[in-house]
């Protein structure tokens, strides 16, 4: 367990008539190079949760260790910690400044200190990571469409090579094409560099194809942790939360009610259900 | 961002915050030409008292009044400053080799220091107490006269309560892209001051970015909803002066009295 939050709070605006606590009493784990979801419904405090895992908050009490950082309540100096974790923040795309897509994907790198051949480099592998055409190197990011502005963004994050690489609702506002190819990205990338990955989303369907622990929040709270399989067994839980399983499980269980032998509810990648199916089309059953 | 910012309107209630904003925009503007009639002890403390009252009668913590007088503070110690090393009349109160102070270096500095306080509390006081939107339906309706020398009271006054509107707004998207270009490593605590400045660009150039954005949004979606100036417009909430404001304008007569009664 090299992540772990010990009991921790967040409390916004504190000491003001506008104070809120976001966050009570946090208490969850993650394993290194573990693709992680977190999922809930709106307000429940997962970008909180996240912006505290990539020091950029502090916990009001508690403790977030990290490997051998311990983030707490008076952490100062962070900016190496930091530079270990990258971020992908909802909209990237409204965060892009540079003159060109390059400059603008190496900016991470050219702050991590790498020399002009290095950032090269990365720069050119991220933009191969997401898709952009080495031809759109010297455009101005303005110019393109949102789409590709999205990709650029997630290229900047990319090319920092982060051990941590948080996703907060990466693909909110994209059309459906768009989100499936973001998701091979994202998961081909963490198979690939085997970084921890944390992902923010609203939809069920992402977390259960992507995830290996999923972290269930309502309210402030982490109501439930554990593999995709665990957290969708329990729908009360889910209910409490306002969530709901994913799109596949729901359509296998459905399926099961005509069923003599059920499917397993297990099953939540599109591909794997097609081979169950055929598999059991081929026995006859 | 972790505080309120100055001027941010707390939602409360209390005396103060029920007044209608014409009463208190002209009791606080009149409040502000007074203080520069006050010239001894007697009168900024009888001034500093009706401000404390202010304060108390909002029921908003002292603590945020202290929070907006942290934005002024570097005014005062500078002009403090100021008068103490150049103002050369008067006895000497202090000789240091390098240094000498005189008395009316001394009385000018607290003035000073004083008239900026008492401008914070009674600007504060307007601005804690009353919405953005009172504060405007109250200026479009205190500038109307001026209508008939072509003054556009009604787009003044929109004007302003969308720049009042959007300061939070502004405020939380500035946050969000430091946040953001923090986690790809800017730096905007370390260097001297040119390489600082410098670290800001990738957050003021997004920022310019979409406040443009929004502009033309808001720009697209008043249009149409049929937004078309201030004439013939008709406002749901009609603002009426009560008890209480004649109250607030008699206590600003009462102290005014007193305060030209007892300077010197
Ligand atoms: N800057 C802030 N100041 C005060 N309160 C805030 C701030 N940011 C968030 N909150 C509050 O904290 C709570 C948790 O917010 P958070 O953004 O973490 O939720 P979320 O789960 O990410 O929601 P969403 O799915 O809508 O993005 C919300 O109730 C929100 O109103
Ligand atoms: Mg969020």
């Amino acid at each position: 367990m090299e992540i772990s939050f010990q009991d921790i709070t967040y409390t916004y605006s504190i000491g003001t008539p506008f104070e809120h606590r976001a966050l009570q009493a946090i208490q969850v784990q993650f394993n290194q190079g573990d693709y992680v979801a977190v999922i809930g419904k709106t307000g429940s405090g997962k970008s909180t949760l996240v912006q505290l895992l990539a020091g950029l908050l502090l916990p009001t009490s508690g403790v977030l260790q990290v490997w051998d950082t311990r983030i707490h309540s008076r952490s100062k100096k962070l900016g190496e910690y930091r530079k270990k974790v990258g971020v992908v923040f909802q909209y990237p795309e409204h965060q892009l400044f540079e003159e060109t897509v390059a400059k603008d994907i190496g900016f991470g790198p050219k702050n991590l200190g790498c020399d002009v051949a290095e950032i090269e480099h990365r720069v050119s592998e991220a933009m191969s990571w997401v898709g952009l055409s080495p031809d759109l190197r010297d455009r101005s990011p303005f110019e393109l469409s949102g789409g590709q502005m999205r990709r650029v963004a997630i290229a900047g994050v990319l090319a920092m090579r982060p051990d941590i690489l948080i996703l907060d609702e990466p693909t909110a506002g994209l059309d459906f094409r768009g989100q499936r190819d973001l998701l091979s990205i994202l998961k081909r990338f963490h198979q690939h560099f085997g970084c921890t990955v944390v992902h923010v989303t609203h939809n069920m369907n992402e977390a259960a194809e992507l995830a290996e622990q999923i972290v269930l929040m309502s309210d402030g709270k982490v109501i439930a942790t554990g593999r995709p399989v665990d957290i969708f067994r329990n729908l009360p839980n889910l209910q409490v939360s306002g969530l709901d399983v994913p799109d596949v499980t729901k359509w296998i269980m459905s399926l099961n009610q005509k069923l003599s032998t059920p499917i397993s509810t297990e099953i939540y990648e599109l591909s794997t259900l097609v081979d169950e199916l055929i598999h059991r089309g081929r026995r006859g059953s | 961002m972790n505080s309120v910012m100055i001027g941010q309107y707390i939602p409360i209630d209390s005396w103060l915050h029920r007044l209608d904003p014409r009463s208190k925009c002209i009791f606080v503007f009149c409040m502000l030409i007074l203080i520069f009639f006050a010239n001894n002890v007697e009168t900024y403390t009888l001034l500093l008292l009706v401000g404390l009252m202010g304060v108390a009668l909002s029921r908003i913590s002292v603590l945020l009044f202290l929070r907006s007088m942290k934005l002024i503070i570097w005014m005062i110690l500078f002009t403090t400053l100021f008068h103490l090393i150049f103002t050369q009349s008067g006895s000497i109160v202090l000789q240091t080799p390098i240094l000498t102070i005189y008395e009316e270096g001394v009385r000018q500095a607290a003035i000073i220091s004083v008239r900026f306080i008492l401008l914070m509390i009674f600007a504060s006081l307007l601005m804690f107490t009353t919405s953005p939107i009172d504060l405007t339906d109250g200026l479009e309706s205190l500038l109307s006269p001026l209508r008939r020398w072509r003054f556009p009271a009604h787009e003044f006054a929109m004007m302003m309560s969308i720049a009042l509107r959007f300061i939070p707004t502004l405020w939380a998207e500035t946050d969000k892209i430091i946040k953001a270009q923090k986690a790809r490593g800017a730096d905007f605590e370390s260097g001297n001051v040119y390489r600082r400045v410098k670290a800001y660009i990738p957050v003021l150039i997004p920022l310019m970015i979409s406040s443009f954005r929004r502009a033309e949004d808001l720009a697209t979606a008043m249009e149409a909803r049929g937004y078309a100036g201030g004439v013939g417009r008709t406002k749901l909430r009609v603002l009426s002066i009560r008890r209480a404001d004649i109250l607030l304008l008699v206590c600003f007569a009462i102290v005014a009295t007193a305060l030209f009664w007892m300077r010197k």
